[in-house]
């Protein structure tokens, strides 16, 4: 069964394939023989463009790798000072903050992104919202990627029934479609931003599970691991201090570009009510306030929604350069 | 051979989530009467639930009881309307069919079709806008770009309506799924892309269109006739599990267009959290996963005739 998750994927060769691959694998048949190298072989081609020839005197830029970087920094910083940056207070419904008809004012040079649809400053909520959001994000890509880890590092080394055990129960968890899931969880734990961690963490380790599981049935056979074993090493230790430093490379890489999901699945939560909840803002729950509001007042819902886009592409263009670029084992 | 493993695999994976859905609905709350009984219920009816559900009863037993009552097709009362679980979620069902039919004709036309463009004119602006394309897809909150469409679309130009599913008809019902099928469509697209443009250049790499190319045929014949019937096979599979997830309802889209199907009905059911209609909504999702994937699994030989060939995997 899935026999072609256990082979080598040289070198996490675009670390989005594999991903994509692990959903497909989700389906248990096996390609025949004939049918994989050429998979292999395409995903190598794909990302490993051959070197420049001769390199350039002047060293080039890799622009598509830098910027994200920029992106990201920028986001984070504007959400680690939002207190500072912020003009107005995210919460205030302000006393100018409608028009004579009750209507959110249009962007403009008192609100730059204009007011909501109670008076309260768009900017201001959207770099606090930069806060929760970003933060969930991170914390539920911790745990998802703790979770991920530990099952596909623990069915992988330990093989046997451990792996027959966990990649059953992670099949049964990818048979659900990962938002009713979230939903289902999210109906029967109290709501907090707290539970919106755990419930992205819950629905979000999978496709990480089996290609870190992949992953350690490769290096267990490897010399280094061997000679470990081969000087006392306990099954803990080999575990820990030599397959988990060399799945550190990928794991970011694959945990980078898991950021964005987990970023999309928190925005569709909170858009839906059941993630974070108001009156905290988070860019998931600022485009619902502006969904009635879509038509006479679209700045509402377009802010946190680019927001949100441009974050997203950041993380996945830097996973995907990162993959690409040797974060090979 | 092959039927004699899978079935009883999907059948386990199936218990396995019916055992999380049992889970969530019964070991996970402090009082799952409570929960079930909503949240504005007064103490008899929880009594009444609780005595019911047996609470006092052994995990296992209950948990059996549970199994067999999803079986005969009880799968719960709304505590709100008090009509079956079941009945309520087939009866959104067809709307979710049609919008999840109308997705995959996206997936097909948009993400196919640039995956071949791409794969025809590498390192072109084709291949480019291809890329940007996937990556946009993957980026993009599904539900915005959902308004955004009825922003653009509904509202400012007033092409399609606003939501809702039509009063039936084929014209009408297309007109109505336009923007929720591309807005479902359009993400999920981006996927097809990447893959068919990979396996195209795989296979374009290969002897047999070398030897195809000596012979003298032209490059369009051999993309389209020798090169994608290779590198559709994955796309096929792919096909198959998009499509058991579609089926679960496309929870943001149908809220984005106030679509009819399962989705909506899971969230209608959030609203007033009516717990035992949305875990069967959940239940319904996984179940369909399970058995379209089953499918998919048994309708691979018959796509792929090298596998036949072998007989077993």
């Amino acid at each position: 069964m899935v026999a072609w998750l256990d082979q080598d994927w040289s070198g996490w060769t675009s670390v989005a394939e594999s991903e994509a691959s692990a959903r497909v694998a989700h389906v248990t048949f096996t390609l025949d023989g004939a049918a994989r190298p050429a998979l292999r072989s395409h995903t190598m081609q794909a990302v490993a463009p051959a070197p420049p020839p001769a390199t350039p005197l002047r060293r080039r830029i890799d622009w598509l790798r830098l910027a994200p970087i920029v992106v990201l920094t920028l986001f984070v910083l504007a959400a680690i000072f939002a207190r500072h940056l912020a003009p107005y207070d995210p919460l205030a419904q302000l006393k100018g903050g409608l028009d004579a008809d009750g209507m959110p004012l249009p962007p403009g040079p008192a609100h730059w992104l204009g007011t909501d649809d109670l008076g309260r400053d768009v900017l201001s909520r959207l770099l606090y919202g930069a806060r929760v959001s970003l933060a969930v994000g991170f914390f539920a890509t911790l745990l998802a990627g703790f979770l991920g880890i530990s099952v596909g590092l623990a069915a992988g080394f330990l093989g046997g029934w451990v792996d027959l055990v966990l990649m059953r129960f992670t099949e049964i968890v990818m048979a659900f479609p990962a938002l009713l899931l979230a939903i289902g969880l999210a109906a029967v734990l109290p709501p907090s931003p707290a539970m919106v961690v755990l419930t992205l963490g819950l629905v979000g380790w999978t496709t990480l599970a089996r290609i870190v599981r992949g992953q350690a049935i490769a290096l267990r056979e490897r010399e280094f691991v061997e000679a470990a074993r081969a000087v006392g090493a306990g099954k803990l230790a080999l575990m820990t201090r030599h397959i988990l430093p060399n799945l550190a490379g990928p794991a970011v890489t694959l945990l980078t570009l898991k950021i964005g999901d987990m970023l999309l699945l928190e925005a569709a939560l909170s858009f839906l009510g059941i993630g974070i909840r108001p009156p905290l803002p988070s860019w998931g729950n600022m485009i619902l306030d502006g969904r009635d509001y879509f038509r006479s007042a679209p700045w509402l819902m377009a802010a946190p929604g680019l927001a949100i886009f441009i974050v997203v592409v950041a993380c996945n263009l830097l996973g995907e350069r990162a993959g690409a670029s040797g974060a090979a084992i | 051979m092959n039927l004699l493993r899978r079935i009883p695999l999907a059948i386990g994976v199936w218990l396995g989530v019916a055992a999380i859905v049992f889970a969530l609905m019964y070991v996970i709350p402090a009082d799952p009467a409570r929960i079930l009984a909503g949240a504005q219920a007064d103490p008899q009816t929880v009594a009444a639930i609780h005595a019911q559900l047996g609470l006092d009863r052994p995990l296992l037993v209950r948990f059996a009881a549970y199994l067999g009552g999803l079986l005969h097709g009880d799968w719960g009362q709304s505590y709100l309307t008090g009509e079956p679980v079941l009945g309520t979620v087939l009866s959104h069902f067809p709307a979710t069919l049609e919008l999840a039919l109308g997705a995959l004709v996206v997936y097909l036309t948009f993400g196919c079709g640039l995956g071949i463009l791409a794969a025809s004119r590498p390192g072109t602006w084709a291949d480019r806008l291809a890329s940007f394309f996937v990556l946009a897809g993957k980026s993009v909150p599904s539900f915005w770009l959902g308004l955004v469409l009825l922003f653009l679309f509904a509202s400012q130009l007033a092409i399609f309506p606003l939501g809702g599913a039509g009063q039936g008809g084929l014209l009408d019902t297309v007109y109505h799924l336009a923007l929720p099928a591309l807005t479902l469509g359009l993400s999920g697209a981006a996927y097809y892309m990447r893959m068919l443009r990979q396996g195209l250049a795989a296979e374009l790499g290969s002897d047999y269109v070398r030897t195809a190319r000596a012979k003298g045929i032209g490059e369009g014949t051999i993309l389209l006739k020798h090169a994608l019937r290779n590198a559709i096979l994955p796309v096929f599979t792919l096909l198959g599990v998009d499509f058991a997830q579609l089926l679960g309802g496309a929870v943001l889209t149908e809220a984005v267009f106030d679509w009819p199907g399962i989705g909506q009905l899971a969230l209608q059911s959030i609203a007033t959290l009516d717990v035992p209609m949305i875990m069967g909504t959940v239940l319904f999702a996984a179940t369909a996963i399970v058995a379209i994937n089953l499918a998919v699994d048994l309708a691979y030989p018959l796509i792929d005739p090298r596998l036949r060939d072998r007989g077993a995997l």
